[in-house]
């Protein structure tokens, strides 16, 4: 269909390479890199470099690598590239709960410079003063955004913080003597999906709380789940759908009445930052994704951070080592009397947590607050546009206005079109746009999740609503376009029930071959 | 003043009772009546068309036990178009929505199952709206309000010209031959006009998806663990239970209750007087799936769970288990329970805990309200 002359859409096509997997290129004997010979002082001296390993940790065949050139290697991945929509490509406002927004580059030069970059952990204290001073005033700068006592900055993620969340509160009962009366972990639906999966990894029982008619989290069904064998609850607040729970410091006193401890899922906060705490709110622990609110890459899955605080009561179960402060010298304290132990090793992701350090100075308390505002108007600029659309609403509750995103639902133009968000997220994807549908579990129709940070102008704003419009315009009068789309774009519609399937799934290319080149 | 029809399947729902799974067909009904089911059709309607004595309307019915009487007892005035007969057949429903038509009603209610609904849509279409009010065992169709109550609701909003927005529903048509012998083989049989209130009306059913065949099993996976030596579980209707006996590598039934202790089967597809008989002096677990996209937990397709059972159970022997995507699809609504027994039914509201995977659970409301 032609975009109308006043429409900000524009035209699109993206590079599309028949690419093998890395793989299946190359040959037997192929080589990037020729290494040099060991010099023979060198042999003299060490002798193979391999003999000397314990037997047990010399493998017995060389691993399955691609040998490839470095010209294939160099065109593979560049070609690959040139297949992504990445953040700095595309208006990246379709991919609710991840935050996606601008990572300033300038901060990509702190992390890459020598001085940081060639910093080993290893080193002696007193030559590492400086990134020791970040991870401290990291460590004050959180305490003051979320109003708990301590914080570590070990974690990779929002999952590996809720997994260390999950590990502090095992810990914690078994401190009291009832880590195995107490197996039960309350989450609610619209929380983020790893609360309830990381806690199921440390061996709890999940209880998912569900909403009431009114779309909050249903408090007196809270009531009936908690018992003397609630550990706790995790929960995500604003949910993902972009609702606040206003009665959340009810439901933390709950939860503490009965025993449990609360651990706030504050991966995402970008819609209330410097306006609610956690502590306030009644929280024991909580933790902030650096990569979402404070503006560092996602990175594709990593490296990332998960700042993890908590209230004075539990800072001896921290992971160690915390970095301390005597007015003159940065120190590592181990001395942690119930600590868990490690979630990784070191001190965490030092690069990342520079880069967000860097974001929080040049923002300051005043721009922290900015962020909230904007991201929350910018918000509710797209949720009157969207819903104007017809064929798009805002249900669960319907109405409402929302925080930071808000989960929409195509189910009124599916009925009367037959296209389903899936299409429309191909079709999307035909003019530039990362559009996603969202988390299962998939309580809202139709879904599409859209959250457009602060980052973004009112112009590109406008753009992405413009495609939205012309697709759903698509949709009733050209509807096979939509359906078998994307047609402008790389890969076309993939079953993607292979990702559910046991008998199918692939995560590695050995799994692959015994699985489907049998 | 709006003109309204009432016709009453006097005969839906007696199949469920014992364990037949539904009315169709004069040698069901037949077996029905042999196994001790006692009519209630006629008695369910009450809760709809009491709404009636209070309004202004003009009111359409057939004599005797298709709407005539009960309307005489609830001191509604009528307009005959129809002598009662002894024996009623789907022709005399047939005939009856015929005469209205001619009689050019506003509005027709009618009471019964799938069944009806379909004898309805026969001759109806979508030429004038209809109400359902649900009495039948197998109500599959989204044309049915949720109970009778929401059927008054409903009629009373229309009543007052309240109601300006319409939708067609679908009538499903359920092989009941296939029924019983547990094969779910629905189809569109046709669409009818209804008053639109969303809340009202049910929705359709939700099939199972290839996820939640897998929910299924993870929950039969914990059910069994979790099994209590010498205690009788009594295993409700649907895919999600039935995925419980096969896991125990039992022969279970789809739609009927069945009897597992110390993990054998020591009763299939049984009949209310069968429950009762089983379950004295025994330590009683019931373990029961709603039905997808409605919500059902007590009262559709489960008849043979009278009241009198439900009272010996405790309630905290009670597990609901279901898929999260059955949930869902509840968007927000509650489980809903429809004994035709008020006070089971306030014996039987509050949260339960709902077994939705391996390890996972949620507290869910049921009640016989929306």
């Amino acid at each position: 269909m032609k975009i109308e002359p006043n429409s900000k859409l524009r035209n699109f096509h993206q590079a599309k390479w028949d690419e093998e997997i890395i793989f299946q290129l190359g040959r037997k004997g192929e080589r990037g890199v020729l290494l040099p010979q060991t010099e023979r002082e060198i042999s003299e001296n060490i002798g193979d470099g391999i003999s000397e390993l314990p037997e047990n940790m010399i493998r017995k065949e060389a691993p399955a690598l691609p040998e490839i050139s470095q010209m294939r290697v160099l065109k593979h991945f560049l070609r690959l590239s040139q297949q992504n929509l990445g953040a700095d490509l595309n208006i990246d406002v379709g991919q609710g709960t991840c935050t996606i927004k601008y990572n300033p580059k300038v901060n990509e030069e702190f992390a890459r410079n020598h001085k940081a970059s060639e910093l080993h952990p290893h080193q002696d204290e007193s030559t590492v003063q400086g990134a020791l001073q970040v991870y401290y005033e990291m460590d004050k700068i959180f305490q003051e955004i979320s109003g708990m006592d301590r914080f570590t900055f070990q974690p990779s993620s929002g999952s590996h913080a809720i997994l260390t969340m999950a590990s502090i509160m095992q810990k914690y009962h078994e401190a009291k003597g009832e880590a195995e009366q107490r197996d039960e972990l309350i989450t609610t639906i619209f929380s983020h999906p790893s609360d309830a999966a990381a806690a199921a990894v440390k061996g709890y029982k999940i209880i998912t709380i569900y909403p009431d008619e009114n779309g909050y989290p249903d408090i007196e069904a809270l009531k009936a789940a908690v018992s003397e064998r609630t550990a706790g609850v995790f929960l995500t607040n604003p949910e993902d759908i972009g609702i606040f729970n206003p009665k959340v410091k009810e439901f933390t006193e709950i939860v503490h009445e009965a025993g449990g401890i609360c651990g706030y899922d504050q991966a995402n906060a970008n819609g209330i930052l410097g306006i609610t705490r956690a502590k306030e709110a009644g929280f024991d622990i909580c933790f902030f994704n650096l990569h979402k609110t404070f503006g560092t890459p996602h990175g594709c899955g990593g490296p990332a951070a998960g700042a993890l605080g908590v209230v004075k009561e539990f800072e001896e179960f921290l992971p160690a080592p915390l970095v301390e402060f005597d007015g003159e010298k940065y120190s590592l304290n181990y001395d942690l009397k119930n600590s868990i132990g490690k979630t990784r090793s070191f001190h965490g992701p030092f690069p990342v947590i520079l880069k967000a350090y860097a974001w929080i100075k040049s923002m300051g308390a005043e721009g922290l607050l900015s962020v909230a505002k904007t991201a929350v108007l910018n918000n509710n600029y797209l949720l009157k546009h969207i819903t104007d659309i017809d064929g798009a609403d805002s249900p669960f509750p319907g109405g409402k206005h929302r925080i930071e995103q808000v989960r929409y639902t195509w189910e009124k133009l599916f009925k009367e079109t037959g296209c389903n968000t899936h299409d429309i997220t191909l079709r999307m994807a035909d003019f530039g746009f990362h559009l996603w549908s969202s988390h299962h579990p998939f309580v809202v129709p139709e879904p599409f999740t859209i959250e457009p940070t602060e980052a973004y102008s009112k112009d590109e704003l406008d753009e992405y609503l413009d495609a939205l419009r012309h697709i759903v315009k698509e949709c009733r009068e050209e509807p096979e376009i939509v359906k078998t789309a994307p047609h402008n774009s790389v890969i076309h519609r993939v079953d993607s029930s292979w990702m559910d399937d046991p008998e199918k799934w692939a995560i590695t290319w050995r799994a692959y071959k015994k699985k489907h080149l049998k | 003043m709006k003109k309204i029809g009432v016709v009453i399947n006097p005969i839906a729902g007696m199949g469920g009772s014992v364990g037949l799974k539904g009315t169709d067909g004069f040698e069901i009904l037949e077996e029905a009546v042999k196994r001790g089911a006692i009519r209630h059709s006629e008695e369910r309607t009450i809760d709809a068309l009491k709404i009636l004595k209070t309004s202004s309307t003009v009111i359409f019915s057939c004599e005797g036990n298709m709407g005539g009487d009960i309307l005489t007892r609830l001191g509604i005035g009528y307009n005959s178009v129809k002598e009662a007969a002894d024996i009623t057949t789907e022709r005399d429903t047939i005939e009856t929505v015929e005469r209205f038509l001619k009689e050019k009603v506003d509005l027709i209610v009618f009471a019964g199952g799938d069944g009806t609904a379909r004898n309805v849509c026969e001759v109806v279409a979508d030429k004038i709206p209809v109400i359902g009010v649900p009495t039948g065992v197998k109500i599959h169709s989204p044309v049915f309000c949720i109970t009778p109550f929401a059927a008054a609701d409903l009629l009373k909003q229309f009543t007052k010209g309240k109601i300006n927005q319409f939708k067609e529903a679908e009538v499903i048509d359920l092989n009941e031959e296939d029924y019983r012998k547990e094969k779910i083989n629905t189809k569109l049989f046709g669409y009818m006009k209804i008053p639109y209130d969303s809340k009202l009306v049910q929705c359709k059913k939700t099939g199972s998806s290839s996820n939640e065949k897998r929910s299924q099993i993870a929950i039969a996976e914990f059910v069994i663990e979790d099994m209590k030596k010498d205690e009788i579980y009594l295993i409700g209707a649907g895919s999600t239970t039935k995925a419980i006996t096969d896991r125990l590598n039992i022969k279970g039934s789809l739609l009927g209750i069945d009897a597992v202790k110390n993990k054998k089967i020591i009763g299939k597809d049984l009949q209310e007087n069968e429950i009762i008989n089983l379950i004295d002096n025994e330590i009683v677990n019931l373990v029961i799936t709603p039905i997808g996209g409605q919500g059902f937990i007590f009262g559709r397709g489960n008849q043979q769970l009278s009241g009198k059972i439900l009272n010996q159970i405790n309630k905290k022997k009670i597990l609901i288990v279901s898929a999260k995507e059955k949930l869902n699809s509840l968007m927000g609504k509650n489980l809903l329970i429809d004994t035709g027994n008020e006070v089971i039914n306030k014996y039987l509201r509050g949260y339960y805990k709902v077994l939705t995977g391996y390890h996972e659970f949620t507290f869910y409301p049921a009640s016989d309200k929306l």
